[in-house]
């Protein structure tokens, strides 16, 4: 059978650690995240406090736990409605090629000619300051990067004889792009999938950094830098963790992408 | 019978206003039982005949003309439709076996999904018909081919499972598209008697695409030759071998003879 990569293992731990953490995140925190006190203000690590307390006596290793649940379940929603989106556009714009795909391909060259950042702030400025409006704001940014890349894949196979040969012995169009292209793409995909996850954890974080998004004092990775920043002098240990998290999960899903790549594209294993 | 006719089948190529003659006024018919062998050097039209015959090229491609298949008009028929029988009535076989099954399905897998469209078998009879079928092509260990990848195999193997498949739900007509070019010379004798014995059977009709004129003279009844897109010459096949009537026929031959010729004068040196 296939071999497991190295990198794979432990990428994958790391990742379901993070996911196992965050779901039992009230077994496994040591205090709830907005129990405060002034009296606790910025004490140093220690067993009761293992990262230490922020500029209101909250314990940053129970919030950086918690803080999972918004970070990854929002970057989780956001990959999904892109590439959902990205996939089902690019697969019909690539195979069924002709108008379809030149109004198609013009659309994304419109989306793609915004500034994706600016856009999501404008949006979200036109819309309101709520999260869902953020990942709408996002999904709507991004899809058409993917799009685009799947049509490319897409293409590489739409003229390969194996499928022109499954359409000469009357396959339906949907079966040539569900049995024949969907798998032969799917380790493209998949690295897709998890820079994209990568890049959305990012930018949730970036903009609940900015005040948008996540609004405090829910414990977002993005929005406890941001409140870091603030008592920075004071207290600079306090921006290392959340950003040593970001960091962390943010390079293990690229190495997991890889790692995946190298799994299931047998065509690279060999 | 008369499983396929074609009537001033014509393929225009569409560029803006520019309107391109690619294949002019060909006609032809094929029998049950009977082969018929389309010929002609590369580029001359051959397979671009096949595609605009059977509705595979694009959009910027303008095919008309009469095609009778199996006494039903095939050009008036329904896009839907069309796949369906294309995939009951006509078999398949193409030039390039190593290319032409999904890289990362397993044959049995690929074999099964194709078939369960059009034969509804429950697994286990579905196995043993596919094993059948293998037999059918001279492939005893079955089992075996069944479970491997298309890279595991040879490219006279594959167009054999090809061959397989081309026959598996009884076509009236075989379109054979260079079947023999891209094999070692022994699969291509291999083929070659599968499809002499498919023949024989008398149940389909072949419709045998190729430049390669010892290949067809085993194999074609009768034979259309095409240059630059036109008929240039029809009959039976032994008259043709024999005395072409036109003098492209005649230059083609000679061509055939000459290559021929050098190998025989090197050989006996």
């Amino acid at each position: 059978m296939k071999k497991l990569t190295m990198s794979l293992w432990i990428t994958g731990a790391f990742i379901c650690a993070v996911v196992i953490a965050g779901i039992f995140a009230p077994l496994i925190a040591p205090h709830g995240p907005y129990e405060n006190s002034i009296l606790t203000k910025f004490t140093p690590m220690s067993l009761t406090y293992p990262f230490g307390t922020d500029h209101l006596g909250r314990c940053i290793f129970s919030r950086i736990i918690y803080g999972i649940r918004p970070t990854l379940f929002f970057s989780f929603l956001i990959m999904v409605g892109t590439m959902t989106l990205g996939t089902v556009l690019g697969l019909m714009s690539g195979y069924l090629g002709g108008k379809f795909d030149e109004v198609i391909m013009r659309f994304v060259d419109i989306i793609l000619s915004f500034p994706s950042q600016i856009v999501v702030l404008a949006v979200v400025a036109a819309l309101g300051n709520q999260i869902q409006n953020v990942i709408i704001a996002m999904i709507l940014v991004k899809w058409a990067w993917y799009c685009r890349m799947i049509r490319g894949s897409v293409l590489k196979f739409r003229q390969s004889p194996f499928v022109i040969y499954s359409k000469m012995i009357g396959m339906p169009t949907l079966f040539i792009l569900r049995k024949h292209i969907l798998p032969n793409i799917s380790a493209d995909l998949t690295v897709l999938a998890s820079i994209d996850m990568g890049w959305a954890i990012l930018n949730i974080s970036t903009l609940s950094f900015l005040g948008i998004g996540v609004q405090p004092p829910v414990s977002e990775w993005g929005a406890m830098l941001n409140e870091a920043k603030n008592v920075f002098r004071s207290n600079p240990i306090q921006v290392i963790f959340p950003g040593l998290s970001l960091m962390s999960v943010i390079g293990a899903f690229h190495y997991m992408g890889d790692a995946l790549r190298d799994l299931w594209d047998p065509k690279e294993a060999l | 019978m008369t499983i396929l006719e074609v009537n001033n089948l014509s393929v225009h190529f569409k560029n803006g206003k520019k309107k391109m003659c690619l294949i002019q006024n060909i006609g032809f018919s094929i029998r049950r039982g009977e082969c018929l062998g389309l010929i002609g050097e590369s580029g001359s039209g051959k397979s671009m005949t096949m595609k605009g015959l059977l509705g595979l090229l694009e959009p910027s491609f303008q095919v008309t003309g009469q095609v009778v298949l199996n006494q039903k008009d095939w050009m008036a028929q329904k896009p839907s439709l069309k796949r369906e029988i294309m995939a009951k009535e006509i078999g398949i076989v193409l030039q390039n076996p190593m290319n032409s099954f999904d890289p990362l399905m397993r044959i049995d897998r690929q074999m099964k999904d194709y078939m369960k469209h059009y034969k509804k078998l429950s697994r286990s009879q579905m196995h043993q018909w596919l094993l059948r079928l293998l037999e059918g092509v001279n492939i005893k260990q079955g089992d075996e081919v069944l479970k491997k990848y298309p890279h595991q195999l040879s490219g006279g193997m594959l167009q054999r499972i090809m061959i397989a498949i081309a026959m598996a739900l009884e076509p009236a007509l075989i379109i054979a598209d260079e079947p023999t070019t891209a094999i070692d010379t022994k699969s291509q004798k291999e083929v070659i008697q599968l499809l002499q014995t498919i023949k024989a059977k008398g149940q389909a009709g072949i419709l045998f695409i190729s430049h390669d004129l010892g290949v067809v003279s085993a194999l074609a009844d009768s034979i259309v030759l095409l240059h630059q897109g036109k008929v240039v010459e029809k009959g039976l096949c032994q008259d043709f071998m024999k005395a072409p009537a036109s003098s492209y026929g005649k230059e083609l031959l000679e061509c055939k003879l000459k290559i021929g010729g050098e190998n025989h004068a090197t050989r006996s040196c």
